[in-house]
């Protein structure tokens, strides 16, 4: 393989980064190139020497991606950097994806209980006020028979399903976190055992 | 593995508005009781 369909190949694998990054990545690979013509080596010596530039790119495809979900603590970078590591046939989809659909339903679950009590502040405030609005066959279960406990109440549901709410965006940031140092960790051991330090 | 609990932490206008939140959530349900008690 020579040199033009090395860093060919390499760029398709690294078509989801962004432009700086791959630029980057292809000057570093290109000075490879350079500094192995000097040596007096051959540009198929250099390149079967730097691997497959296919497995190169999806590597770097995947650090990058975990990278991004380290800093951002985006699920959706998680998810994307999961995928990636799958196609790098490192985590089968089962060891790589349910960890992570465990954990988002078990903080979707916090936060349909957080809107739930924002729901029922709100449907209480209204019967509250307006109690003629409420339907006639509807049996509205409201403690205490004194109106203005009745409002101080809901809004306190409704203050507290959305401190519930925002209280779910911290554990999934720190479960993001903790998954995508998991895959870096990994993706360091794979890179160690290739010998592939980049 | 060790994780870096400052990393999660919520940022100052969002711990402001948590803040505001738990006020408001301990005054309504603590003026609740008192409605409630007194009756009104």
């Amino acid at each position: 393989m020579d040199k033009s369909e090395f860093l060919e190949r390499l760029n398709s694998g690294l078509k989801d980064l962004p432009e700086n990054e791959k630029q980057e990545i292809t000057a570093d690979y290109e000075e490879h190139f350079a500094a192995g013509a000097e040596a007096g080596r051959k540009e198929a010596e250099i390149s079967a020497a730097l691997g497959d530039p296919d497995k190169i790119g999806k590597q770097l495809l995947s650090a990058s991606l975990i990278e991004t979900a380290e800093k951002t603590g985006s699920l959706s970078a998680l998810c994307r950097a999961a995928l990636a590591i799958i196609g790098l046939g490192l985590f089968n989809f089962l060891i790589a994806l349910a960890p992570i659909i465990i954990a988002a339903s078990l903080i979707l679950v916090i936060l349909v209980c957080g809107l739930s009590f924002v729901f029922g502040g709100v449907v209480a405030l209204v019967v509250s006020l307006v109690p003629s609005i409420t339907p006639a066959d509807m049996i509205v279960v409201m403690p205490s028979d004194s109106p203005l406990a009745r409002i101080a109440l809901s809004i306190g549901f409704i203050a507290s399903g959305l401190l519930i709410s925002i209280g779910s965006i911290y554990p999934a940031r720190l479960f993001v976190r903790a998954m995508a140092r998991y895959f870096r960790m990994n993706l360091s051991v794979v890179r160690r055992a290739y010998g592939n330090e980049n | 593995m060790r994780i870096d609990f400052a990393m999660i932490e919520p940022d100052p206008r969002m711990r402001w508005l948590i803040f505001r939140l738990f006020v408001v959530m301990c005054a309504s349900f603590g003026a609740a009781a008192v409605f409630n008690i007194i009756g009104i």
